[in-house]
């Protein structure tokens, strides 16, 4: 019987294989351009949205020490204002759907000018709610955090009230794992110098 | 099997085959993407989108097709095709592809797409399977939208609410039904909200429908998607006759 052949299943399905490829290789040829300028259009517009006072801004990733301090949180990129404005530093902690990207930005003072969430896994509507305007505002204005947990009380906004009193703070993994990202951005501003 | 017309083979996806609510599968999409209109129509569009070029691809191709290596070869397509539509939303239109996530890469084993390509594109012409491609997707779109917008009503309060995929303007907060004296029930935009209103939705489809939707016995093992690997035929149609 001709379908128990050997050969014709295998080249059917390489033919087909290789054709699926290739449309996939002209396809990528197209996007990927875009896809990059698209990234580094969305990074610009988010540094520059973190740190308003900045002029410009230089990769300065290379000038300090990426190790983490918290052991969940990773510094990944910072960029720091040709005008002394600042810095913002993109890091990489873990959350309750994975792995959450944020970019902290930090003025010269070592001040929290603005904390934003650009890449995560969580489940919508009890974890992102923590992604709310009104709640990544009780970051702004901090220049220390006492602790890396968010849930114990000597964890204080810029008003001296602690975030463990805020909403859903300390009762979802999402907004402990969003301090911490803060608490490494701030050990690493000190680095900056 | 007795020929179909042209427009009897678009619409049958609309209601009388409804892929979700009436055939029951792509069931996981559904539940995990109708939590809002705007995620409802782009996972709507972006399976319908796949669904088209992978029937026309497959119903094209299925004679050269070895019976032992269908599967594989029907996967094959339908990934290059989810993959294509992927990284041309990354580049175009991103406010969509964030918005899917997860769910676009898992349109590849959407049982709708592999279901059609094995009970409809595999045993049809281009023509044809191109357009029940067209009808299972507005329906699986359309059912998307009926539980996008239930969903999204009960859970937040507002309605067409989002980015629109970066069209709608930055103020825009959605059409207020609820939200302005009700809080949302936020149950709703998780999934047991999501099996509620299936339910309530199925059995709508069902009422209304009642003797014109299909049922088991006119499906036969022609209409099933293990036919040409079943080896329990008769058994089978015995039961389903009973």
């Amino acid at each position: 019987m001709k379908e128990n052949s050997f050969f014709k299943p295998v080249i059917v399905l390489s033919g087909i294989c290789f054709f699926v490829t290739l449309a996939l290789a002209l396809t990528n040829f197209v996007s990927a351009p875009v896809i990059a300028a698209n990234t580094e259009k969305a990074a610009i517009e988010n540094r520059i949205a973190l740190l308003p006072d900045a002029d410009n801004f230089t990769d300065a990733t290379d000038s300090i020490d990426l190790a983490s301090e918290t052991g969940k949180a990773t510094v990944t990129e910072v960029y720091t204002a040709d005008n002394g404005a600042g810095a913002v530093f993109t890091v990489d902690t873990s959350s309750f759907g994975g792995n959450m990207t944020m970019m902290i930005g930090v003025d010269a003072d070592g001040a929290i000018t603005g904390v934003k969430v650009t890449d995560h896994a969580d489940t919508p509507g009890v974890g992102t709610r923590n992604f709310t305007d009104e709640y990544l505002a009780l970051y702004e204005g901090v220049s220390e955090l006492t602790t890396s947990n968010v849930k114990k009380d000597t964890a204080i906004t810029s008003t001296g009230a602690p975030f463990s009193g805020s909403f859903l703070t300390g009762a979802s993994v999402t907004g402990t794992a969003m301090h911490t990202a803060v608490y490494e951005a701030l050990a690493k501003f000190a680095q900056l110098g | 099997m007795e020929k179909k017309s042209k427009l009897s083979i678009l619409t049958n996806g609309l209601i009388k085959e409804n892929p979700v609510l009436v055939l029951v599968i792509g069931t996981c999409p559904t539940l995990a993407t109708s939590t809002s209109v705007e995620t409802a129509l782009g996972m709507g569009l972006a399976a319908t989108a796949v669904l088209i070029c992978s029937n026309i691809v497959i119903s094209a191709i299925h004679n050269i097709i070895p019976d032992n290596v269908r599967i594989p070869c029907y996967i094959t397509v339908i990934a290059g095709f989810v993959t294509i539509v992927q990284m041309l939303l990354q580049a175009f239109v991103p406010s969509l592809y964030s918005a899917l996530g997860l769910f676009l890469p898992l349109i590849v084993v959407n049982c709708i797409i592999l279901g059609r390509a094995e009970m409809f594109a595999g045993k049809n012409g281009v023509v044809d399977s191109a357009l029940d491609g067209i009808g299972m997707g507005l329906g699986f779109t359309l059912t998307l939208m009926v539980m996008g917008s239930i969903r999204e009503i009960l859970g937040t309060g507002t309605w067409l609410a989002g980015t629109w995929f970066g069209l709608a303007p930055s103020t825009w907060k959605g059409i207020p039904i609820f939200s302005n004296f009700i809080p949302g029930m936020s149950i709703m935009t998780l999934v047991p909200g999501g099996f509620f209103v299936f339910a309530i939705v199925m059995a709508f489809v069902h009422f209304i429908t009642r003797d014109k939707s299909k049922i088991k016995q006119d499906f036969g093992c022609a209409g099933c998607a293990m036919e040409s690997t079943c080896t329990n035929q008769d058994e089978c149609e015995k039961g389903a006759a009973a």
